[in-house]
């Protein structure tokens, strides 16, 4: 017998919401549901928890966005007066969507500031100092570009999205996506030169 | 012409064959173009192993699935175990085929040697087959089961690993690995393992590969060949490689590589369009006139990838000596020496892979001792030791069939001139050759014959060595 925590993962993501709504069952069990449910957090939840990290530089923060990013979503995909066609044909371009949405409501409404100290770091292990300080320093860098251009990185590196998915989430063209991707790179790197030629050197 | 920008096009697996010969040129004379594919490589390889960025904490998991009247996510790390042990379809087969042969050679024969080498040797091999399986590049497996993804991202020493992270081989891999329905790059330079789930199909999935082939290509090119400024000379002198060679070398381990991908993962197959432009060789990159030395970069990453032996030959033929000696000492000699006494020849078919099926026969000593009565009902020990030819089913199974030294296990069941026998042997194959190959194993054997109603055995235990030929 499958696992159970396997028994949808040949499903597509759009076979897995018409699940979560009961579009193909008359009544869809309640155990279906749920594991609908979390073969689709399994599958994207990666990628929007990177996308709210890196985008806020605050845990607690990304937290709560990420909460409510999955909340908005299961709603949205209950909600017979959407069409899932449109809504769900790229989950994870939705859910970022959605992401961003909040957080630029969020940013909007509280103004926060996270001092760079304070940015969120994760590191592989403490034993590799050299790319621990690099991704600290890539993290702090990323804290110093503006909205457009930190949003273009992280869904770029950090989320491995096409340029034409960056643009259907933010909301632009493929060329600016990609422009604000090549920029935001040169200004990290830029930003790092120092500190990259002190490596190079050593 | 901006080679940053086709720098990062290049690392992100986009930039067409014109654009990359164009860009491979200039990094070879370049420096500063090189500092850049270097810091590039470096931040990459940064923000790769951020993998914490994309493991959910666990409460804020906990919250949305209470949030949702929905209980909590079940422990990847059964599931993927239970995958990990699902998909060894090879695994299971060395496994039952090594410990059919070995139980096989063990029952007949008494001797608790085959049965123990040969299943210990084929659990040990089994085991670590998957830890050890592609040891050069990646591995790819298409399982039935699938990695949670949010927790394939876990640092390998994590008590909640998935099965993936344990079986994927950290450290000399540099090109995207397809584990289950997750994909994984790590580069060489970079324990940590970056992993994607190969979620519904979107167009992601192909960036995400494209940009991995992107990187592990720059990342190869980088090691391979770029100069160094301050290490070349010491390096100099180790190697006479030419860029030419280089280039060679990093188009065809991409071309095999992507070429696995393509073959292995039918997601990938089907789904991606990614295309793959040769690395092509800029014809200046032998120029004497070369600005400085091109040297490759020593790493500690294997060079090649490994070449298993091309065999695909269906049969071999056999032919062994055995020197053994009987679990009774006996106490007179052998009466005849004819042909072969103690040799065996064989010919044998391949069934699976490392299993051979075939028909053996041999001359052996075997010391007999039994009693009879005369006629006066007096008893007499009677011992003698006749050469018996013999004959039966053999069946071999080599562990690592493509390997130039193996252990195998042997086992034969047959008759001779009065009755039944078996034998069981466990050993080393070496194949210098794809078509030659030596062995060397402990071969006991028993020979069972019967005497006025009664049975009695011979048991034999020694060497066997011989030579095989496949054709």
């Amino acid at each position: 017998m499958a696992h159970p925590s396997t028994l949808f993962s040949s499903h597509t993501d759009l076979a897995l919401c018409a699940l979560l709504r009961g579009e193909h069952h008359e009544r869809v069990q309640q155990r279906e549901h749920e594991l609908a449910f979390q073969e689709l957090y399994n599958r994207h939840s990666p990628r929007l928890y990177a996308y709210v990290l890196k985008m806020t530089g605050d845990p607690q923060q990304a937290k709560d966005l990420f909460q409510e990013a999955f909340m908005r979503f299961y709603k949205t995909v209950q909600d017979p007066e959407k069409s899932l066609d449109i809504a769900m044909t790229n989950v994870p371009a939705f859910l970022l969507r959605i992401a961003r949405n909040l957080h630029l409501n969020a940013k909007r409404d509280a103004k926060p500031t996270v001092e760079l100290e304070d940015f969120h770091l994760s590191v592989s292990s403490a034993n590799d100092h050299a790319q621990a300080e690099l991704l600290q320093l890539i993290s702090s860098a990323l804290e110093l570009l503006d909205h457009e251009h930190r949003e273009a990185f992280v869904l770029r590196e950090y989320d491995g999205m096409s340029y034409a998915e960056i643009a259907e989430i933010t909301g632009t063209n493929e060329a600016t996506a990609k422009t604000r991707a090549f920029r935001a790179k040169e200004k990290i790197r830029k930003i790092l030169q120092p500190y990259l030629d002190d490596v190079q050197r050593s | 012409m901006n080679y940053s920008e086709h720098l990062q096009d290049f690392l992100d697996g986009s930039l067409d064959s014109a654009g990359e010969q164009s860009l491979f040129s200039e990094l070879a004379t370049n420096s500063t173009l090189r500092a850049e594919m270097k810091d590039w490589l470096a931040m990459k390889s940064a923000v790769w192993s951020d993998y914490r960025a994309f493991a959910p904490p666990v409460d804020a998991t906990s919250s949305v699935f209470a949030a949702l009247n929905f209980s909590a996510p079940l422990s990847a790390g059964v599931g993927a175990i239970g995958a990990g042990v699902a998909t060894k379809a090879g695994w299971w087969s060395s496994l039952t085929s090594g410990l059919g042969a070995s139980t096989m050679g063990a029952l007949l024969t008494k001797s608790a040697m085959p049965f123990l080498l040969g299943w210990l040797v084929s659990l040990a091999m089994s085991s670590t087959i998957f830890a050890l399986w592609g040891n050069d590049f990646h591995i790819l497996l298409h399982g039935g089961m699938r990695t949670v993804p949010a927790q394939s991202f876990v640092p390998p020493s994590s008590s909640w690993q998935s099965s993936a992270d344990r079986y994927a081989p950290h450290g000399s891999q540099s090109y995207p690995m397809i584990i289950h329905d997750t994909l994984r790059v790590a580069s060489s330079d970079n324990a940590a393992v970056r992993s994607y789930a190969l979620p519904s199909y979107g167009s992601s999935t192909q960036t995400l590969l494209a940009s991995s082939v992107g990187y592990a290509r720059a990342a190869e090119a980088y090691r391979s060949f770029i100069i160094d400024s301050e290490s070349g000379e010491s390096h100099l002198a180790t190697t006479d490689r030419t860029p030419k060679d280089h280039y060679d070398e990093l188009s065809d381990r991409i071309t095999r590589t992507l070429q696995s991908v393509r073959q292995t993962s039918e997601t990938f197959a089907t789904k991606s369009d990614i295309p793959h432009t040769p690395v092509t060789q800029p014809s200046d990159m032998q120029s004497p006139q070369a600005p400085t030395p091109v040297v490759p970069i020593q790493t500690d990453d294997k060079q090649t990838m490994s070449q298993p032996k091309e065999n695909d030959d269906q049969f071999s033929i056999d032919l062994r000596g055995i020197s053994s000696q009987s679990l009774v000492t006996p106490t007179i000699g052998t009466g005849t020496q004819p042909f072969l006494t103690n040799g065996a020849i064989g010919i044998r078919a391949k069934v699976s892979c490392g299993g051979e099926v075939g028909i053996e026969a041999g001359r052996e000593a075997y010391f007999q001792s039994f009693t009879i009565r005369n006629s006066d009902n007096e008893l007499f020990r009677v011992e003698q030791q006749p050469v018996l030819t013999w004959a039966g089913i053999a069946y071999r199974h080599s562990f690592m069939p493509d390997a130039t030294l193996s252990p195998f296990v042997h086992s034969v069941l047959g008759v001779t001139e009065i009755g039944p026998m078996a034998r069981g042997m466990a050993g080393i194959i070496f194949r210098p050759d794809a078509r030659v190959s030596f062995i060397l194993g402990a071969e006991s054997s028993i020979s069972a014959f019967r005497i006025n109603g009664a049975w009695y055995t011979s048991p034999k235990i020694g060497l066997s060595y011989g030579v095989s030929i496949s054709f």
